[in-house]
């Protein structure tokens, strides 16, 4: 088994070219969105919105602007390269029914088309609402961290292209170190609210794509404490038995308590 | 905000309404009838026996419910062989998983009680194709005994299940629904089908031709009552455990599905009924008739607003927030 | 009396069943560690992982304009196309 590999995503060095996007769309032969022909969202310059079937990448614009403000001279951008978190304890994994979620020798996360049977289980699991059904296949599909390139020892298609080395390849600990050299030198430059999210093992038990951000989690869409679907599994599990001992005894009270009031009012249909 | 509103909806929608409606229906009816033939009396057979005739229709109707709601059909049997080892598939902590197994579980004992509720209640047939299932059911002592035991909490489960099924999950709503350490969909689902079949039966038993005895009728109607009083409770605890959610999610969507569960659920599906059934003359001799069909409506609207409130949760903040 | 018997016996493993549930209450994905195993994967894979079924780059592309004829038409997309 290889080392875990995965992403470094530095949100501080973004552009928003979507190149990354582009180069997964094509390594990936990705339909697009409505045939090509997109519409405006009407709320932001990214047009792209969200990550699904056909989305594996998604470059999230925040844009940090008072509308009050006509010269807008306060605001800011902030540009993410978002993608699958491969997360080391995976929802999506947890609950697939049909096994096509598997872990590679990568310790990534990846969806194996001719098995997923489009049941949905893991979009509704997945804590970063990174899935979807793709139009073509009728399954879920997500980032597969180019399993197809990590096999033949190439590197994924959106960090190749990145040009500005905001997306990163590697294996976590080389990505760790260098991460946290970055968030050093930041600090160290007067950006002290420059954080990692998702390198160490308190978000899910880490993820094998994590990210250099300047603001709240949820300011970038991500939750502050995403959880395993799991959890609701022993809850929901003995709200339920509870429920079937109850139903239970008032089954056994009423229809037997019957049988008790006839036999005093001489039973003569006891047969 | 929670972490439930960053996730994406499964788009589960009016398929799995009607089979959770359809197969909480099943699952209550073979858990009543079973119930009747463990501890109520000889009589009550004529009301199991169509406790029984409901629990499979019902089963074969919401099992290819949920083969259509796949994006590929003919791939359902990945669900419980592995397509590429050919090991039984099967995972005990993913309620789609397990539920697999138990709707096939069920969909075996249904059809054995099934074919014994074909053979008329009273008769004891000689021979025939059906004599072995009502030998199964009703002839073999203590066996029978346990496949009625393990039908009905088969039946159960399969009722509760679904609950389960969308409390593990990361989506709004259905993940929320917590109080003290207990999720409450499951319990909420599972009172809620059990009455729902309770009401089914009293409607098709109180058809003349049915033959069901007066006393075995009043007995399911007592039975309901109690068990909508649970339902009560449960729901009212459910509407309590969302309450810290409700900050988060615009008024529109809060208002919307919120007038829906408390007149379609609360007050129509559950509070009239039980009215209704305890004074049985209210409205005159149909008053049962009105209450079991309430309940229906009651029960199926519970299943939409839970399902559909949760899908529909992110076009209606987009609009809400302006976003 | 017999069945009441019966019915009581069976809900004691019910319980049992319950609790241990209770305890344990996790899948094997929640304990996992980095490069910890496969988890929650039931290894349900053949010597080809197949990822690329979605793959079709002209679906619903509309085709129209001059040389609408000789624009590649992929499979998936020429029944929509057609109406």
């Amino acid at each position: 088994m290889a080392e875990p590999m995965g992403f470094f995503t530095d949100t501080t060095v973004c552009i928003g070219c979507k190149a990354c996007e582009i180069a997964c769309k094509q390594w990936n032969q990705l339909p697009a969105t409505n045939g090509g022909q997109n519409t405006i969202s009407g709320v932001s310059y990214d047009n792209t919105r969200q990550l699904d079937g056909i989305h594996w990448r998604h470059v999230r614009f925040i844009e940090q602007f008072d509308t009050r403000d006509p010269n807008r001279t306060d605001g800011r951008w902030l540009l993410m390269s978002d993608v699958c978190k491969h997360c080391v304890q995976a929802g999506c994994l947890e609950v697939c029914p049909t096994g096509a979620i598997v872990r590679t020798e990568f310790d990534t996360v990846v969806i194996q088309s001719d098995v997923c049977n489009g049941c949905r289980a893991c979009i509704s699991a997945c804590p970063f609402g990174v899935i979807g059904i793709n139009p073509v296949s009728h399954t879920a599909q997500k980032c597969t961290l180019c399993y197809d390139r990590l096999k033949v020892g190439m590197e994924p298609a959106c960090s190749k292209a990145c040009p500005t080395d905001s997306i990163q390849f590697g294996t976590i600990s080389q990505l760790r170190d260098r991460a946290q050299k970055r968030v050093g030198d930041l600090h160290q430059q007067g950006q002290t609210e420059a954080y990692l999210y998702g390198a160490d093992d308190k978000i899910v038990g880490g993820l094998n794509s994590f990210f250099l951000l300047m603001d709240k989690p949820e300011v970038y869409g991500l939750p502050k404490d995403p959880q395993l679907p799991s959890r609701n599994l022993a809850p929901s599990g003995i709200g339920s038995g509870i429920g079937a001992v109850l139903v239970g005894l008032l089954g056994l009270l009423n229809f037997r308590k019957r049988r008790m009031d006839r036999f005093a009012a001489q039973g003569h249909r006891e047969s | 905000m929670p972490r439930e509103l960053f996730t994406s909806p499964a788009h589960w929608t009016w398929l799995i309404v009607v089979y959770f409606f359809v197969g909480g229906i099943a699952g209550g009816s073979f858990f009543i009838a079973a119930m009747l033939d463990l501890v109520g009396n000889r009589a009550d057979r004529s009301l199991s026996r169509l406790g029984y005739l409901v629990a499979l229709p019902g089963i074969a109707i919401g099992g290819p419910l949920l083969i259509l709601d796949l994006g590929r059909k003919e791939r359902f049997w990945h669900m419980l062989v592995q397509s590429e080892t050919f090991r039984p598939m099967f995972k005990w902590w993913s309620p789609i998983s397990f539920g697999t197994w138990i709707v096939s579980a069920f969909g075996a004992f249904a059809f054995v009680a099934f074919l014994a509720a074909l053979v008329r209640s009273g008769d004891r047939p000689q021979r025939g194709p059906l004599v072995p299932f009502h030998k199964i059911v009703y002839g073999l002592g203590p066996l029978s005994k346990l496949f009625l035991i393990l039908g009905a909490l088969t039946g159960l489960a399969l009722a509760g299940y679904t609950g389960m099924l969308l409390s593990v999950t990361n989506r709004p709503v259905w993940a929320n629904m917590n109080l003290f350490g207990i999720n409450l969909l499951g319990l909420l689902f599972l009172a809620s089908a059990v009455s729902a079949a309770a009401a089914t039966l009293y409607l098709l038993g109180r058809r003349r031709g049915a033959g069901v005895e007066h006393e075995s009728l009043h007995a399911l109607t007592r039975f309901d009552d109690w068990v909508l009083g649970l339902e009560l409770l449960v729901l009212i605890a459910a509407i309590v455990s969302l309450a810290s959610f409700f900050g988060s999610v615009s008024a529109a969507w809060l208002a919307g599905w919120g007038a829906l569960l408390i007149i379609g659920v609360l007050v129509l599906g559950i509070l009239v009924p039980l009215v209704l059934y305890a004074r049985p003359r209210m409205l005159g001799g149909n008053s049962g008739v009105l209450a079991a069909i309430l309940v229906l409506v009651g029960s199926f609207l519970l299943r939409t607003v839970v399902v559909m409130s949760s899908e529909t949760i992110e076009s209606l903040e987009r609009v809400a927030h302006g976003g | 009396m017999g069945d009441k018997m019966s019915k009581k016996r069976t809900r004691c493993p019910l319980l049992v069943a319950l609790l241990a549930v209770g305890l344990i209450g996790c899948s094997p994905e929640a304990q996992r560690t980095r490069g910890g195993g496969p988890g929650a994967d039931p290894g349900n894979v053949d010597s080809v992982v197949e990822i690329h079924r979605g793959a079709d780059p002209g679906y619903k592309v509309p085709l129209t304009g001059a040389g609408r004829d000789d624009n590649i038409r992929s499979d998936a997309s020429r029944e929509d196309v057609s109406r």
